[in-house]
């Protein structure tokens, strides 16, 4: 009788759960826009519905438009074209809370928004007033899991051993570190967790710190946040960060990278990802996009999914058809049939193969969700309760007190090309990166450290200097006020002396290194590397990264992460990846100079 | 069951339904003694059907106007002074007779014309096999829904210190809303005391409010479009003991992931088609077949059942819990 059972109850969902957390969220969420690469064919005259979509499923939706297109389905006897975009849901979330202005920036206006959560439908319904984002029903789910190398995870007992937070958090606590577990060679525990304020598996990973701190399943309060002990465990989970960020595929990509080294154990012990990521990683595809012509390959040490005995939470992607005035009837019932085609018992298999559990209750749970694959298809066996919105507010709130710590050295080109116009307004490159990068500066807590480099030629009262130290590295505190002002006073002058400046700025922040912080330096340059004298080019840059990767291997190096900003389209994004790699940090995108404050929110994410 | 308990039965009832009469009168001003009821004048006949006999309205054909909504919704709607009634209403026994009783309780006139019934299913407990062994363990010596009831909300080991970890997770439909649910519900109560007929006052008894306020605050209600069956497979963290049918799980394709236990006492799932014109006398010839080719079975002879006027009670005391 189960097609005949069809009921209109109430959602109680985590729609006004999430609610108001996310308001948080939403003020400095992300806004990445790119299309798949996959879609086929174009929309034509055919009624479109775009998607709006978490980046973890833009392959899999993308691949079931492509079917769908190609299946010659109409509304009102006209075909149909769908067409998914990744947007994380932070992002998207507040894009629509705005009435998602400025599409040819922010992407077209969606008809279908699928976030990783239905959580923030609530969020969005909340701030605009009214529902604009009526709970979705979800379409395929994963739960939130603490991935590890498994032999690290067979030191704590797996699988034997049920573990949970307590365990992970005991570990990070352990002033011995993994030597306690009689493995010294490890070093200490290293913990990989995105920022709660941009990545929905951030967001529960914290709420599930407080949920262990409290020894609690459910019924957070916010009493219960402002408790000494809880604040102190806390914040010992949060010094064993390595880094946090937008995106989870950071952590993932880094670690293959240094597996394929055979250093997968030094990049970190354990990051908190969906469960679907840990069958990407373990199959050879860490960021879940097989590019043309890559062949997977399996890790060296592959990862296992620790189900947390406490209870985790899950992200069940809601298929959500957004109710505003873009939204046209035709849109609406076109959308309404590519819902029912994915929810189609042979699309829920597609989705099961890309390693999402299905949310058509007919289709099985099986392989690639199995044991070969380091998860557990029997698992998890509880969920954590998502606490109401005023706790969420309060847990995020707490996360940004009691996060780790980070000493930064912002690094901003200030060459002759930063003096390029953008646009109409007779803006430059350098007028949109200054105004980025003060408004980043609001992001540092007081306790962060902050300091501030320009690079170019030609500088220095002799003239011989590649970079100047306008703002020595110092707490926030102090250093607020003479950050904006040094940033605000710049002008765009000579060269592009790249290599020698990162070599230079990894080295100073090497050198004055603070094993309780994140230590990292933010690099933003427009062009290639150019100092005049392009003979020696390729032993600078060889120099260079040979000074990086030296620096940053073994497990007791001072890791200092280099997170690149390729600006402007004639950046040398190909150098600037392999600096990051080099440092398993990030490289960001801002090809586009209007995504730059953006860009540097995002970056800003890790800290 | 003896007379005297069966006045105290009727007397039971007639307290509820005073006091629902009270709180309709306080709710709502419009009601009066005037009856501007209307039934359709088009020339199809109008159905309704209540949320899970959607495929049944849809499969009446092109001669039909239908409706699908809740039957809680049918019910508030009808019952209310100047509602346009439909030709036929197919949903779940005792919703057109509580019809009639709210209407009467409103002091309005009785709408239903005749009640047919088409098909029958039967209540289970579902729960993943691997739970199978804990439900029984910890709910051998108590009536299914009473076990389930008290331990909702709490960890498995309760039942069963060898349980695998999580708490026990009922899921029903919302009985306020949904036929279903309703009838859940009152199998749970019927559950609870071990028959389906309560005594005087059961009600207000002291063990079984308190029963009904821990089962109240643990119970999932799941979400619309899905069961608690459906709910169960897809997210047995969310729901792990599903009030469900025996056409339900016999249609699900992972039958074989669930153990389906029986209830008992039961109050059985009766389909009903129920008439407001002569119009509608052709329904239950064309939904019947229908339900039964999903899984239903023939409507068995009447059982003794608890009376319309206590599943409206039943209805108002969730939502008395559930504020």
């Amino acid at each position: 009788m189960r097609r005949l059972h069809i009921k209109r109850v109430r959602n109680l969902m985590v729609g006004a759960a999430l609610a108001a957390t996310v308001a948080s969220a939403c003020s400095s969420s992300a806004q990445q826009t790119s299309s798949s690469g996959g879609l086929q064919g174009d929309a034509g005259n055919c009624v479109t519905v775009d998607m709006a979509i978490s980046p973890e499923k833009v392959t899999v939706l993308t691949e079931l438009a492509n079917t769908f297109n190609q299946s010659k389905t109409k509304v009102d006897g006209k075909c149909i074209f769908v067409r998914p975009a990744k947007k994380s849901s932070g992002a998207a979330a507040q894009l629509l809370v705005q009435g998602w202005p400025d599409p040819a920036n922010n992407g077209p206006q969606p008809v279908i928004w699928s976030p990783a959560s239905n959580g923030w439908a609530g969020v969005v319904n909340e701030q605009v007033g009214k529902t604009i984002a009526p709970p979705g029903t979800p379409f395929m789910l994963t739960p939130l899991v603490i991935a590890m190398p498994k032999p690290m995870a067979e030191a704590l007992g797996y699988p034997g051993k049920q573990l949970g937070f307590a365990d992970i958090v005991a570990l990070a606590n352990d002033p011995q570190g993994w030597a306690a577990y009689g493995h010294p060679e490890w070093g200490a525990f290293k913990l990989g967790k995105t920022n709660p304020n941009f990545s929905t598996s951030g967001l529960n990973f914290t709420i599930a710190e407080y949920y262990a701190a409290t020894g609690k399943t459910k019924d957070l309060t916010l009493e219960d946040l402002q408790r000494p002990n809880v604040s102190e465990f806390a914040a010992n989970v949060e010094q064993s960060v390595v880094h946090y960020g937008d995106t989870t595929l950071t952590f993932l990509n880094n670690w293959y990278r240094a597996d394929q080294r055979g250093n997968a154990l030094s990049y970190t012990s354990a990051v908190a990802v969906e469960e679907k990521s840990v069958i990407d990683y373990n199959t050879g595809n860490p960021d879940g996009i097989l590019d043309p012509g890559e062949v997977p390959r399996p890790p060296r040490d592959p990862l296992v999914a620790i189900y947390p005995k406490e209870g985790t939470l899950f992200s069940d992607n809601p298929f959500i058809i957004l109710d505003t005035d873009w939204v046209s009837a035709d849109q609406r019932a076109a959308a309404k049939l590519f819902e029912n085609f994915v929810q189609q018992p042979e699309n829920q298999t597609k989705v099961l193969q890309f390693g999402f559990r299905p949310g058509n209750p007919n289709v099985p749970v099986s392989d690639p969700i199995s044991a070969k694959n380091g998860v557990d298809p029997t698992q998890p066996q509880s969920e954590l309760q998502v606490p109401q919105d005023k706790v969420l507010v309060g847990v995020l709130n707490a996360w940004g007190q009691q996060r780790k710590d980070a000493k930064v050295l912002l690094v901003l080109d200030v060459s002759g090309s930063m003096g390029d116009g953008v646009g109409t307004d007779g803006k430059t490159k350098l007028d949109l990166a200054i105004q980025a990068a003060v408004n980043s500066l609001g992001k540092f807590k007081d306790t962060d450290e902050v300091g501030l480099w320009i690079f170019t030629t030609d500088l220095g009262t002799d003239g011989t200097a590649t970079y100047l130290e306008l703002v020595p590295t110092a707490p926030m505190s102090e250093n607020r006020a003479k950050l904006k002002s040094a940033i605000e006073d710049q002008r765009p002058l000579n060269g592009t002396p790249l290599y020698s400046v990162t070599k230079d700025a990894f080295e100073a922040a090497r050198s004055s290194f603070d094993p309780t912080k994140i230590n990292a330096v933010v690099f933003l340059t427009d062009g290639q590397n150019d100092d005049a004298n392009p003979g020696d080019d390729s032993e600078q840059y060889d120099d260079m990264v040979k000074t990086l990767s030296s620096g940053s291997e073994g497990v007791n190096n001072k890791s200092v992460r280099v997170f690149t900003i390729g600006y402007g389209s004639d950046a040398d994004s190909a150098t600037l990846k392999a600096i990051a790699e080099a440092t398993s940090a990030a490289y960001y995108d801002a090809s586009n100079p209007a995504t730059i404050d953006q860009v540097f929110t995002n970056v800003v994410s890790n800290f | 069951m003896t007379a005297k308990r069966i006045a105290a039965l009727l007397c039971a009832i007639a307290l509820i339904i005073g006091a629902l009469l009270i709180r309709n009168g306080l709710d709502d001003n419009s009601s009066s003694s005037s009856d501007s009821t209307s039934a359709p004048s088009g020339s199809k006949t109008v159905v309704i059907c209540s949320n899970e006999f959607a495929a049944v309205c849809a499969g009446l054909g092109k001669n039909y106007t239908t409706t699908v909504e809740s039957a809680g919704d049918t019910l508030d709607s009808l019952a209310k002074d100047g509602a346009q009634l439909p030709d036929a209403w197919i949903t779940l026994d005792p919703f057109p007779g509580m019809l009639d009783t709210v209407r009467t309780l409103n002091n309005l006139a009785t709408v239903t014309k005749s009640v047919a019934t088409i098909a029958s299913d039967t209540p289970l407990l579902a729960v993943p096999k691997q739970r199978t062994a804990s439900l029984a363990a910890g709910c051998v010596s108590q009536a299914l829904w009473k076990c389930v009831g008290a331990a909702s909300g709490r960890a498995w080991t309760t039942l069963d210190s060898g349980a695998a970890g999580g708490d026990v997770l009922v899921g029903l439909a919302d009985p306020y809303a949904e036929d279903v649910g309703l009838i859940t519900f009152a199998n749970a109560v019927a559950g609870y005391f071990g028959v389906v007929q309560q005594d005087n006052g059961s009600f207000r008894d002291p063990g079984f409010t308190s029963w009904l306020r821990s089962f109240t605050n643990s119970a999932k209600i799941v979400a619309p479009g899905t069961t608690p069956l459906s709910t169960l497979l897809v997210r047995k963290t969310d729901v792990n003991v599903a009030a469900t049918t025996a056409s339900e799980v016999d249609a699900s394709p992972r039958k074989g992931e669930v153990a389906a236990n029986p209830v008992t006492p039961s109050i059985a799932l009766t389909a009903v088609v129920a008439t407001y014109t002569s119009r509608g006398n052709s329904v239950a010839g064309k939904a019947g077949p229908l339900l039964l080719a999903d899984g239903w079975t023939a409507p068995v002879a009447p059982q003794p059942q608890l009376p319309a006027g206590t599943f409206v009670a039943l209805r108002g005391l969730w939502k008395e819990y559930n504020k």
